[in-house]
């Protein structure tokens, strides 16, 4: 249990759903950390959004997920220490993008390891509801993480008492728009299809200024949904027989830097009817991340002429996977990891991040081995 | 199969009740004692405070075994207050296993169970998305204001070390429903199953007051539940799904035996019934139909000893915590006593006072 003066309070980062967040610095390690100021004026004890995101950071131990490290309690407040990060997705893609828009090689590392904190969240029975830029965190060494689950929840079956009032507008699903309660883990995939888009072209892909905009917006370029496209969508609470007519476009049309794959994935993200999007799990196996799942096939031309080992540098933006590969070759994923990672380090480079270079004994990538500590 | 997938268990593994609420025997009764010898120490303190005035001997100190008693009598109470309140199973249980875990970290002789059941049980509420306002709360307990639940708030959320995500086996008991219905459809028919299915659900209440939720998984406490009501049905389920040398089977056993050349325990199957209790080392060479065989009668066995204590018993213990915790409440009484020579009738109904339930 630390106690408040552990930490010496920095500049203010930001105001969450129910709560202050400031830079802290640990006073004894000097680590950086967030501190989350919750007030406990309410006549209620401890509010219950805070009960509920203690209660999913303590379990949701990732590495794709912002860690959870202290709760401090003083007389009128409630600190959260959370693990910190340089700078949200948002402030990278100003920083670092071409006029927003990122490097495909960093989108596919960014959107894989969003993936997978979204995976580990869905496995867990908890959805985020909240996904965006700013709550997406990332650091000097190329690492994402999900932060902000003030407004996550655990779910069940079935899962049809949900309040429609949750997700930002801007990445909100189609199903959630019209009011659908009965959602479930498809709304946070709508989300991360929005946020690959957005990674692509530099600004928000539908961003709506009301909930009829919004859905006007999404309409556009998807398509206005019909009985025939989407059984069922005339009975949500908010559809209109009267919607603007709109046949779906072509993604390219306002994503001309996308790749093939890329765009294959991201159309599986971003279906209109919940059912049909990919689950992260799914996603993760697309083809676009061959490089992190069988790196042994993607690169065995480039094996032949990899210099000796040199051991166990890792670079996390190098994502080998797959668990078996990693049993078997060992040595092998050694020299491919580090051939990957000289590539990656290049495209780092291009792009300005600096590349650290973390000693790690184990293999793969490092978002894996949590998984088995 | 090639995608790397995690199961159920490796899950179950990261999860913050299996990394740290989850003991072997010997470490949960180490940790009872130390908590009941930090109760006795307290009870001395304040004895110490006193400056003698209330003699030593005139305070008796509960034992481990009293204390679980206690402990028991009260996580029963929070069922039958929760059914009162209308809350759901899920809030309940969750309430219970708040309660249960305070008492690894505290005595009931620093805090009485009967004050922090009605704290883990609004906390409960709140942290299972069933919240209800303090004040409704508050109204519908007798003897109780917002103040007098809300303040040991932080206490009960620091002794949980703030991990309030609580698997339960319902949901488990609820997945072998079906896979019961699926193996065995020709051997037992839907009613039969859809009775035994009943009874376990109710038989969950009783696990969870037992030392099965330290030791062993919500899915092998799921299984036990189906045990303790039928146990051939359980019997022939793990005979038929696990005894006979199916191909799948192989694979798994040869996939687990692969794990532990690395050192690490995993299942590659789905099936969450393959955890194996929490508190041993897989051999080597593994028997997967014996080994969930003996986990799952170990489980069973453990839910039929879940202690329940009469009215009495637990009345002559909270009597006794009573004056552990307010020493001096002693001198009051024996002032009385003695101002009152008739004596003994009074004295037992005074003193069985704080055990009325709310």
């Amino acid at each position: 249990m630390s106690q408040p003066s552990q930490f010496q309070q920095l500049e203010k980062l930001g105001e969450g759903t129910y709560a202050t967040v400031y830079k802290g610095r640990n006073r004894s390690t000097g680590t950086l950390v967030a501190l989350k100021e919750i007030n406990l004026d309410s006549e209620e004890g401890t509010p219950s959004t805070a009960i509920r995101e203690i209660s999913l950071m303590k379990d949701l131990k990732h590495n794709n997920i912002i860690n959870l490290y202290d709760v401090i309690h003083t007389e009128n407040k409630l600190t959260l220490v959370f693990e910190y990060l340089d700078r949200d997705l948002k402030k990278y893609m100003d920083i670092n993008g071409n006029h927003g828009a990122l490097d495909p090689q960093v989108i596919k590392s960014f959107m894989f390891q969003l993936l997978k904190g979204i995976q580990f969240c869905h496995q867990n029975r908890v959805l985020h509801r909240d996904l965006k830029p700013q709550n997406l965190l990332t650091n000097n060494k190329g690492e994402l993480k999900i932060g902000d689950f003030g407004l996550a929840r655990a779910f069940g079956i079935p899962v049809n008492t949900f309040s429609s009032e949750v997700v930002t507008l801007w990445y909100r699903a189609p199903d959630v728009l019209m009011g659908s309660k009965n959602y479930s883990t498809s709304i946070d995939m709508w989300s991360a299809g929005c946020i690959l888009a957005e990674m692509f072209i530099g600004r928000p892909l539908f961003p709506g200024g009301s909930n009829e905009d919004q859905l006007h917006k999404i309409f556009k370029l998807m398509g206005t949904p019909t009985e025939r496209t989407w059984p069922g969508v005339s009975q949500l609470p908010n559809y209109r027989a009267n919607f603007e007519m709109f046949a779906p476009q072509d993604l390219r049309s306002v994503i001309p830097t996308i790749d093939v794959l890329a765009l294959s994935l991201l159309t599986s993200l971003l279906q209109m009817v919940p059912e049909n999007r990919i689950s992260a799990a799914q996603a993760l196996q697309h083809p676009w991340f061959d490089e992190y799942n069988q790196p042994q096939l993607v690169q065995q031309q480039q094996y032949q002429q990899t210099a000796n080992t040199v051991s166990g540098v890792l670079n996390p933006g190098n994502l080998g996977y797959d668990q078996q590969a990693q049993q078997h070759n060992l040595q092998m994923q050694q020299q491919q990891q580090q051939q990957q990672q000289q590539q990656q380090q290049q495209q780092y480079q291009q792009q300005g991040v600096p590349v650290q270079y973390n000693h790690q004994p184990q293999q793969g990538h490092p978002n894996n081995n949590q998984y088995y500590q | 199969m090639s995608v790397p997938r995690v199961t159920f268990d490796e899950l179950y593994r990261r999860s913050s009740q299996y990394r740290l609420w989850s003991y072997t025997r010997e470490e949960l009764q180490a940790k009872r004692e130390a908590v009941n010898n930090k109760g006795c120490l307290k009870v001395d303190e304040r004895l110490k405070q006193l400056n003698g005035e209330v003699s030593e001997d005139l305070i008796t100190k509960v034992t481990v075994e009293e204390e679980l008693k206690l402990i028991s009598f009260n996580s029963r109470r929070i069922g039958m207050l929760a059914k009162h309140l209308n809350l759901p199973s899920q809030v309940r249980a969750t309430a219970v296993s708040f309660l249960r875990k305070f008492y690894l970290v505290n005595s009931v002789m620093e805090y009485h169970p009967k004050l922090v059941l009605l704290t883990c049980l609004f906390l409960a509420a709140k942290s299972e998305n069933s919240f209800i306002s303090i004040n409704s709360f508050s109204k519908r307990i007798p003897k109780t204001t917002p103040e007098s639940i809300l303040k040991l708030e932080f206490e009960v959320l620091q002794s949980l070390k703030f991990t309030l995500f609580v698997h339960h086996p319902f949901r488990p008991l609820y997945g072998f429903f079906y896979d019961l219905q699926d193996v065995l459809g020709d051997e037992f028919t839907i009613e039969e199953l859809g009775r035994v299915y009943d009874k376990a659900r109710k038989l969950i209440d009783e696990a969870l007051i037992s030392d099965a939720v330290f030791h062993f998984t919500p899915p092998q406490i799921a299984l036990a539940c189906f045990k303790s009501i039928k146990p051939e049905l359980v019997d022939r389920y793990l005979e038929k799904k696990f005894k006979k040398e199916s191909k799948s089977k192989v694979k798994v056993a040869e996939a687990i035996k692969e794990e532990q050349d690395e050192g690490e325990v995993q299942d590659q199957d789905q099936d969450p019934a393959k955890a194996s209790a929490n508190t041993e080392a897989k051999p080597k060479k593994i028997d997967l139909y014996q080994e969930l065989s003996r986990t799952v009668e170990e489980c069973t066995a453990m839910i039929r000893t879940t202690q329940n204590p009469t009215k009495e018993e637990a009345t002559d213990i909270d009597r006794k915590v009573h004056y552990c915790i307010s020493p001096s409440l002693v001198l009051k009484r024996k002032r009385e006593d003695t101002s009152e020579p008739s004596g003994d009738d009074t004295k037992r109904q005074r003193t069985e006072t704080p055990a009325t339930p709310m």
